[in-house]
């Protein structure tokens, strides 16, 4: 399984234990989908975790 | 329905062209484009957007999916650019085609209040003092709330 960090959260050494403390700020998908945070992760190939998008 | 996620740049007047020659039925076609903007009193060497692909092309697909359906177009095209852009450079374009304009207009508006919020996009812009991650506005979740409203 990968996990994928991006942006600013990339930099952060406790970036997981950052991203799950703040589940209203970092979001999360597995395998290209957005989850919540409680979603299971059994059988995922990708766990990516991100701060709020700033595309557009 | 187009969706194009590129690091390449493109010209906006082309892409137009290029959809304004499908139009079985149609008799209004809008096209958004967003640039990269510097000011005077706050300037930016260049602005660099990471992207996570897969989720992008999940995430707008049902996008593009969803104003198809819910502004009943007869067509669009979303193009979306990351990797590192000049000030004034293309970042986003977004056309709709429709039987009327009252559709063209709301689909635009809507696609882009959602690409503001939920493109996997983060946006880094590179000043004299150093890089800064742009951080989202409250504007762009209240434009995109609208959307949502029962009333």
């Amino acid at each position: 399984m990968k996990i994928l960090y991006f942006a600013w959260l990339r930099t952060r050494d406790e970036a997981a234990e950052l991203a799950m403390q703040r589940p209203e700020i970092i979001k999360a998908a597995i395998d290209a989908r957005i989850v919540t945070h409680d979603a299971p992760i059994a059988g995922a190939r990708t766990v990516a975790l991100f701060p709020p998008m700033t595309g557009g | 329905m187009g969706l194009r996620i590129q690091e390449a740049s493109f010209d906006p007047g082309a892409e137009l062209n290029a959809f304004s020659e499908l139009s079985d039925g149609a008799g209004a076609i809008v096209s958004f484009t967003g640039l990269v903007r510097s000011t005077q009193g706050d300037p930016i060497s260049t602005l660099t957007l990471e992207c996570y692909p897969e989720l992008a092309l999940n995430q707008i697909g049902e996008l593009v999916h969803e104003a198809h359906a819910r502004f009943a177009l007869l067509d669009e095209v979303v193009i979306h650019r990351y990797g590192t852009l000049n000030p004034g450079e293309p970042i986003v374009q977004v056309m709709t085609l429709s039987a009327h304009r009252e559709a063209a207009f709301e689909a635009a508006r809507f696609l882009m209040d959602y690409l503001k919020t939920d493109a996997p996009f983060w946006k880094k812009e590179a000043t004299a003092a150093g890089d800064r991650w742009v951080e989202q506005r409250s504007a762009d979740d209240e434009a995109k709330a609208r959307w949502s409203d029962p009333a």
